[in-house]
């Protein structure tokens, strides 16, 4: 006797009823948790910036009624223009426009070098056997993790025994000095995840050690040079202390003309046109940020794989 | 050990309707497999059963209790999966032991069920260890002996065997069907392998499209398979096919091959006996085709292209009436290659079908 | 072999180092040869300008006997612990909420993670103003009628380093939660349905299986975080300026104060070498774990 049988026997019903309609939806108190501790964290960390903007665009009597959190009555984009053209930094007054387009030129030169230093090491490594590869490779590593002011004073006395002291050559060195350990771990990594059958017959057809590069590799790079690139350029941006060693007077990058003109002395302090400097020295890493979006993300992941 | 019922379940992914109106009833102890090819709603089914997926019509039972709103845990089943899932940082008895350590069940009672379920199994040498440690066979077995310590009534297996190699697969196939056979309970298996539905199961269910095409045991299912698909499915190689005409002379039957001979169907038990002449298509399975006489056969023109010594016979690839087909000799049979000669098989072993794919 | 397979066997040969000398030049002489160096003028008189007179410990000794470097070592403690604890906290929550795929999952995670994208220097000055009792919070609550609400942790000697882990935590618990998201999007989904099977509730999962399985992702994020909290400079400079006094002072701003403030190179080099000792020292034992254990098998 089949089971269908048997149970109407069981319950003594005439025929199965079927219930219709959707399962009742548990309400997830889990889920509405995690929302809300969600919204919360996105104020938390929306809220700084928040302030910084409205400030920014204030008129300095506004700034101080001190009503941090209130967006302005009366908009002005004067703080604004103040920054960009006309703050003071000791003596220059040029705005913050001045240090903009020094981290510009610093920029692009220690991107592209670093860049590349860090994929021709990262391709010799992964694909190539040469003498004590692997204690170089250590000796990098090691060096990301040594706190940089180990290395500062040393060379500070090496430039300025080569007179490059304050030089761009100087500061640009620097960048690829500092960025190559995490560029050179990254770049092997992702070699590393890539066919070796490729690279083998490129040699049995003959290619050298930089035909195959330049002609195989680096075009199968794309993906990892956009990763390293958004690394390179938010970190040399973002960057202060190299830029203040060895940047001298005349390289100064943004993040250091910003403190000059937030903390001049004497005068009154203008939040607003701080305020506004700051939003604009942070603007360039936002961007790339935002327009990133992913490959942020997949930067993150490939220089926090260590090996 | 239970019997599961799924009357009439329909389910839906967004606006796709992957089962509809759907019927099975599972007897209790049964050996159930659903096979079928991917996408053909075996992993859907057996997921509903589970609880993993909920129906948006028709009921599941499971034993004396309609379960189709009830959570997979509530179900009284066991699952194990592809990847057997274990938790990897736990030893295998922390495996076992999880589930029934977070539902609060005495410390005694589970060292009973472990001991119990690790003899049954095979597996006490193990219980130290983790499941990284493991080899893939002992990894299922763990896998089961989570389902077995709690006691189900069903056991559903969703595809277990597919990530391994042949021979590994086999030994462990034998397991399950000695498993089965020592603790008798309900187990549904999913599969797109038809050597290990024929094996394993008391009764096979194929499916193709989200409908269950034939449910009948594996000798069923091979030997009278209910429309193409089946056939085609089933068996390796697969089933020769002729495209002809079956052709009524008064009280006699036969088969008309296109481009051949036609074949007395005398002997040939139909489900649906054609009243007139309707276009058909003959089935006969490899092993099924001999190059020698016997009593009452039909024969055929045909000749050999192709020998495949298989070792434990030879794999014969032919042409008939302008169609590849395929048939089996003992090893040791000196194949006559590339002359016309004639193959013999009973027309009662045959499978026709018409037009629309279902057997005659 | 023939002469013309030999010289293209030489070149290639020769292409490969040239190819690795950029990176053999700045290993040797600008991570070996300066460590060497900063770490030789810790032994000697140094002052303004460095000198070859050999001064033994010295230069530690008188080191460990600055109240600046104690506090700032304390600091680096205290802001570490606090500062790691509470970012893998909140990035580990902040991972799993994400790793429901609920909605407007997209918005939330770019919201999440832009003040990693931010420079320190940025940081700094946003948590300055906000943190300035005068004009920030403090302020702005008050005139919301709390007038007896403070929050001046800053201008206050005790908690001063505390707003420095606030702001620490606020631009780094994004990269926790991105590294932790990866993790979690790696767990196999079949763990969630033997899980479900067998009738465990969901926090559990979380406690007993999930988060085992995340220990690299946990490990990277505290290794990075570490590297952060050793080279901390920037975000002090801006935020506290090292005070009120001395009470927020951190070793890389020791540091880099008396290499080119104090001019106290000697003093500046043993610090640095302190620094680099204490990084070793972690370092250490986690390379050994990770690289020369010799290998279980993994799952």
């Amino acid at each position: 006797m089949d089971t269908s049988a048997k149970l109407l026997q069981t319950s003594g019903e005439k025929s199965p009823v079927r219930p219709r309609g959707k399962k009742p939806r548990r309400f997830s108190v889990g889920n509405a948790g995690f929302y809300v501790f969600l919204i919360m964290a996105s104020a938390f960390f929306v809220l700084p910036f928040y302030v910084m903007l409205v400030t920014s665009f204030k008129s300095m009597d506004e700034v101080r009624l001190g009503e941090v959190f209130s967006p302005p009555q009366v908009w002005t984009i004067a703080p604004w223009i103040k920054a960009w053209a006309t703050a003071c930094t000791g003596l220059e007054c040029d705005g913050i426009s001045v240090g903009f387009w020094n981290s510009v030129r610093i920029l692009i030169p220690s991107a592209i070098c670093s860049i590349l230093v860090g994929a021709i090491t990262g391709y010799a490594l992964s694909f190539w056997r040469a003498r004590h590869a692997n204690l170089l490779f250590a000796v990098l590593l090691f060096g990301a993790f040594v706190p940089y002011q180990i290395f500062l004073y040393p060379l500070v006395r090496a430039y300025s025994l080569l007179h490059m002291n304050s030089t761009m050559f100087a500061l640009v060195f620097s960048h690829v000095l500092f960025g190559l350990p995490v560029m050179t771990l990254v770049f092997r990594n992702f070699y590393s995840s890539l066919p070796q059958e490729i690279f083998k017959a490129a040699r049995v057809d003959g290619g050298g050690f930089f035909q195959i590069f330049i002609y195989l590799i680096l075009p199968m790079s794309a993906p990892m040079l956009v990763v390293a690139s958004i690394l390179q350029v938010t970190g040399i941006w973002n960057d202060y202390v190299l830029g203040l060693v060895f940047g001298g007077l005349q390289n100064r990058p943004m993040t250091v003309q910003l403190i000059n003109i937030v903390a001049p002395s004497g005068a009154e302090i203008e939040y607003n046109v701080s305020m506004a400097a700051t939003i604009l020295t942070a603007i360039v890493p936002l961007v790339i940020y935002m327009v990133s979006g992913r490959w942020f993300v997949r930067g993150i992941a490939a220089g926090a794989v260590k090996g | 050990m239970a019997s599961i019922s799924i009357r009439d379940i329909e389910i839906r992914f967004e606006a796709f309707q992957v089962l509809q109106g759907l019927d099975l009833e599972i007897n209790s102890g049964e050996f159930i497999v659903l096979l079928g090819p991917s996408g053909c709603g075996k992993s859907t089914l057996l997921n509903a059963i589970a609880g993993l997926i909920d129906v948006a019509d028709g009921e599941i039972w499971i034993g004396e209790r309609n379960v189709t709103w009830e959570e997979p845990s509530d179900r009284n089943i066991g699952m194990v999966f592809q990847s057997y899932a274990l938790y990897p940082r736990m030893t295998v008895e922390g495996n076992l032991s999880f589930g029934l350590r977070m539902a609060g069940v005495a410390k005694a009672e589970i060292e009973r069920r472990i001991t119990r379920a690790a003899q049954i199994l095979r597996i006490e040498p193990y219980l130290k260890r983790r499941p990284s440690e493991l080899s893939g066979g002992q990894r299922q077995r763990v896998a089961i002996g989570r389902a077995l310590v709690r006691d189900v009534g069903v056991f559903l297996f969703d595809e277990p065997l597919s990530n391994l190699d042949a021979k590994l697969r086999t030994e462990l196939r034998v397991e399950l069907k000695r498993l089965h056979q020592e603790l008798g309970t309900t187990m549904v298996f999913v599969t797109h392998d038809q050597i290990e539905a024929l094996t394993l199961a008391d009764r096979i269910a194929v499916m193709n499209g989200g409908i269950i095409q034939q449910f009948d045991t594996p000798d069923d299912v091979y030997r009278r398979p209910n429309n193409r698909f089946v056939a085609e499915f089933v068996g390796s190689p697969a089933m020769n096919f002729f495209d002809g005409t079956v052709v009524t002379r008064g009280r006699s039957i036969g088969f008309e091959v296109r481009g051949g001979p036609t074949l007395d169907l005398d002997g040939y038990a139909f489900a649906s006996r054609p009243t007139a002449d309707a276009r058909a298509s003959l089935g006969i399975r490899p092993e099924q085709i001999s190059l020698s006489k016997s009593d009452r056969s039909v024969s055929m023109p045909a000749i050999v292209n192709l020998v495949e010594p298989m070792g434990s016979d030879k794999l014969l690839w032919a042409t008939a009436a302008d169609t590849t087909m395929s048939l089996r000799t003992a090893p040791d049979f000196e194949v006559p290659l590339r002359q016309p000669i004639d193959v013999f098989f009973q027309a009662s072993q045959v499978s026709l079908f018409g037009e629309n794919g279902e057997r005659l | 072999m023939t002469p013309a397979a030999a010289l293209t066997r030489r070149r290639i040969q020769w292409s490969l180092y040239v190819g690795l000398l950029p990176a053999t030049v700045i290993a040797l002489f600008g991570y070996i040869g300066t460590m060497v160096w900063t770490i030789g003028i810790s032994f000697t008189e140094s002052k303004m300008l460095p000198v070859a007179r050999f001064a033994g410990f010295d230069q530690y000794v008188r080191l460990f006997g600055t109240e600046r470097w104690i506090t700032s070592l304390e600091n680096m403690v205290i802001f570490g612990c606090l500062m790691i604890v509470i970012s893998l906290a909140i990035g580990l929550l902040l991972a799993i909420a994400l790793d429901k795929h609920l909605r407007g999952e997209g918005i939330f995670r770019v919201i999440l993670l832009y003040p990693y994208s931010m420079s320190f220097i940025v940081t700094g000055f946003t948590w300055q103003w906000i943190l300035n009792p005068e004009l920030g919070i403090q302020h702005a609550v008050r005139s919301w009628g709390w007038t007896s609400f403070r929050f001046d942790w800053i201008v206050n000697n005790n908690t001063a380093i505390y707003c420095v882990v606030l702001a620490a935590v606020w631009h780094a618990a994004g990269l926790v939660m991105a590294i932790m998201l990866a993790g979690l999007r790696g767990v196999d989904p079949d763990l969630w349905k033997a899980a479900r099977v067998d009738g465990i509730k969901t926090w559990r999962v979380y406690v007993h299986i999930v988060i085992p399985l995340l220990r690299p992702n946990i490990i990277t994020a505290v290794v990075l975080l570490s590297l952060g909290v050793v080279k901390l400079y920037d975000l002090v400079v801006v935020l506290t300026g090292g005070g009120p006094g001395i009470s927020s002072e951190v070793p890389a701003k020791f540091v880099m104060d008396n290499l080119f403030i104090r001019q106290n190179i000697g003093l500046a080099t043993a610090a640095a070498t302190v620094l680099l000792i204490t990084v070793l020292s972690v370092l250490a034992p986690w390379l050994y774990h990770e690289y020369f254990r010799p290998s279980r098998a993994r799952s």
